[in-house]
């Protein structure tokens, strides 16, 4: 909770003062507060502009009156233009944004180094462009001199480079898993809900230019791919690599990868390999079991080589259940993709701050 | 009833002497009671009162209690693995002299998170117990774990 | 939730069955190992009662349970009162068992488990039977047995004629001395 007089002040202080995303926003709240009380506190502020922070998550009580005061006025308002409380707020619609100077700090926070005009192109939605030459139509300027390109060709570029680095990393890492597995688990990665997922993390939102607020999945999906596109243009292949694996593959972390590529039919593709393995015939054997004649039936099916050799062994509320969850288990031993499985090595040789990526360029 | 905490010091000396805040104090502690006890000021006084004297005896008993949770969970694991006949205070001897410094509670977090772990402290203990004569000699590791489904 | 990570919870969660054999043993001594089973003590992730992790009982032979020496089964008593005046009763063991031959185990473990709501759902799960005979529908459930307290002991009838001439004897009685 920030004291009203405390917005008052950091919205009195310039953007250039702040040089950070989060105060920012901070300021962005106390202006509109500050305006919707008439300005008075902003013009008190102005002789103090001091930054302070101080938050409390109780209600002072010196505050009640004032507090009544705002929330009735608020109440008032808000019944008068509901349209403007529901209706989202993008940043960039604020007087005081510098999108050349968000663009700079964006690329800069990747700890990368971008090319201006393709990061700026990678940012930019086919939407965008439509809804700017309109709005220049309506005003009756020429839009025929209007040259925006957008990311269409930067975001194919990226979903290239993306997927290739993503394979040889899989290659890499887990080399016993087949081709098919890679190929699903690189899906899964760059499906648009991981990377809107990614991208919403790395502050994305505000930056879109796009005709929507906020940017739909498929904008974000696109955008960040158009990202990784840019960087590759302006930094080369070993660069974009090293992106790929910090942002993109490291959320396999945490994740269990034998559930992201569902195989469909586990028992005949673990007998194909037993097959090439020299391991052939299989044969399943029921190990344990319990409360056999009850809805709370259980089965452990356990899968033996042809040297009678225990491969693993599955769980099932009934024994197919039991005997398919036997052959994952199998399968899992074959891609050496058991439990408890090693970490993926995401570091590479030249990363001096190893768990904080975004600083790594800026002590060289 | 000992105040000892800041909530419950507040409670027993409002820091207002207006008495909207003043009651605030005492509600923010009802805030999880059901029914009128939740709102209403003269139910939730009453209430709140007797809630902290529970707490007060509560907070000797849950010592107790999770103490109790801990041992069952060890005795329960190593009887399960059925590497040490006598249980667990063979366990926690075994690992005490074979210089494991583990408490009740990770030994019990261990017994029900990781099955694997308590399985090799149970064979550090057992190996330990065979060679110091702390139990009657224990022979070779059993094969087939019967109990465990 | 994964398939992997939905069979363990199910198998973790999963009830066994166990089989006791009462054959000479302590009902009340029994009862503290069988409840421990019913109230899912013997597993790690038991958590002080609250948990529901029990598992079944399969309790046989009911019937050759052994009270402790003396005439136990002549003073152990069980009272019941019907809630009327005069109503009250004094049963011996011996009388009790004689009506029911699973009924002193049952109240054994009645009595053993914790005084809470969670105690007759627990009682459901033990299946006391006077003999060896079980149900069809209940021996394929059965996954293990709980080991007894103590050993059953031969009795001497249960030796053939045999084994006892076999066995080492230090001297023979005279023929003349009576063996009542």
């Amino acid at each position: 909770m920030i004291h009203p007089l405390r917005r008052a002040v950091l919205a009195a202080v310039p953007f250039s003062q702040h040089g950070s995303r989060m105060l920012t926003s901070f300021s962005a709240v106390g202006s509109l507060e500050a305006s919707r009380d008439g300005g008075l506190m902003q013009r008190m502020a102005r002789t103090e502009p001091v930054l302070h922070l101080i938050p409390s998550r109780n209600i002072h009580y010196w505050e009640r009156e004032y507090k009544e005061v705002l929330a009735a006025r608020k109440k008032k308002e808000m019944a008068a233009n509901p349209e403007r409380y529901t209706r989202p707020n993008p940043r960039y619609a604020f007087a005081e944004w510098n999108y050349k100077a968000e663009l700079y700090a964006f690329g800069k926070r990747l700890g990368e180094e971008f090319d201006d005009g393709l990061l700026r192109e990678a940012l930019t939605d086919q939407s965008y462009i439509h809804t700017e030459r309109e709005k220049q139509e309506k005003l009756g300027i020429d839009t025929s001199a209007l040259e925006i390109k957008n990311n269409q060709e930067l975001s194919e570029l990226g979903a290239q480079v993306t997927k290739d680095a993503l394979l040889q990393f899989f290659q890499k890492e887990i080399p016993q898993f087949p081709a098919e597995g890679h190929n699903a688990l690189s899906k899964h990665l760059t499906s648009q809900q991981t990377l809107t997922e990614i991208a919403t993390n790395l502050g994305f939102k505000d930056i879109i230019l796009c005709a929507e607020y906020p940017p739909s999945e498929e904008t974000y999906a696109r955008s960040f791919l158009a990202i990784v596109g840019a960087l590759q243009k302006s930094s080369g292949d070993e660069r974009v690599e090293k992106f790929v694996i910090d942002f993109v593959a490291s959320l396999l972390c945490g994740k269990d990868i034998n559930e992201i590529w569902d195989v469909a039919r586990p028992w005949h593709m673990m007998v194909d390999i037993a097959k090439q393995k020299g391991l052939y015939p299989v044969e399943p054997r029921l190990i344990r079991e319990a409360g056999r004649n009850t809805i709370h039936a259980v089965y452990v099916v356990g899968v033996y080589d042809k040297d009678k050799q225990l491969l693993g062994k599955g769980i099932g509320e009934t024994l197919d259940i039991a005997q398919e969850m036997a052959a994952r288990d199998v399968l899992k031993e074959f891609f050496k993709t058991k439990d408890p499985m090693p970490p993926f090595e995401f570091q590479s040789a030249n990363f001096p701050y190893k768990l904080v990526p975004h600083v790594r360029n800026i002590h060289k | 009833m000992v105040n000892l905490t800041l909530a419950l010091f507040r409670n027993a000396r409002p820091h207002s002497l207006d008495a909207f805040w003043k009651k605030r104090q005492t509600l923010k502690l009802s805030s999880h009671f059901y029914g009128r006890a939740r709102n209403c000021w003269s139910i939730a006084i009453r209430r709140v009162q007797r809630a902290l004297m529970y707490v007060t005896e509560g907070r000797k008993l849950r010592k107790v209690h999770m103490k109790d949770v801990w041992n069952d969970r060890i005795s329960a694991g190593a009887q399960e693995l059925g590497y040490l006949p006598e249980g667990d205070r063979t366990l926690l001897e075994g690992l005490a002299r074979s210089n494991v410094l583990l408490n009740r509670q990770t030994l019990g977090n261990l017994a029900v998170m990781e099955p694997r772990t308590f399985e090799s402290l149970n064979k550090i203990a057992r190996v330990r117990a065979n060679e110091e004569y702390m139990a009657r000699t224990l022979g070779p590791f059993p094969k087939g774990v019967l109990g465990k489904l | 939730m994964s398939a992997t990570k939905r069979v363990q919870q199910w198998l973790t969660f999963t009830r066994q069955w166990w089989l006791f054999d009462a054959k000479w043993q302590d009902p009340y001594k029994s009862a503290t190992v069988i409840t421990k089973y019913l109230k899912g003590g013997h597993k790690p992730i038991f958590g002080g009662g609250h948990m529901d992790c029990g598992d079944h009982v399969v309790v046989i032979n009911s019937q050759d349970i052994a009270l402790r020496g003396g005439d136990e089964w002549y003073y152990r008593v069980y009272f019941h009162h019907t809630g009327y005046p005069g109503g009250a009763t004094w049963t011996k063991a011996w009388e009790l068992h004689k009506i029911d031959p699973t009924m002193i185990l049952w109240k054994a473990c009645y009595k053993e488990l914790d005084k809470n709501w969670s105690r007759r759902g627990r009682m459901l799960r033990l299946h006391i039977f006077k003999d060896e005979k079980i149900p069809v529908d209940i021996i394929p459930n059965i996954t293990d047995q709980i080991p007894q307290l103590r050993a059953v002991p031969k009795r001497l009838k249960d030796y053939s004629q045999e084994e006892i001439e076999k066995f080492p004897k230090l001297f023979d009685f005279p023929k003349e001395h009576v063996l009542d």
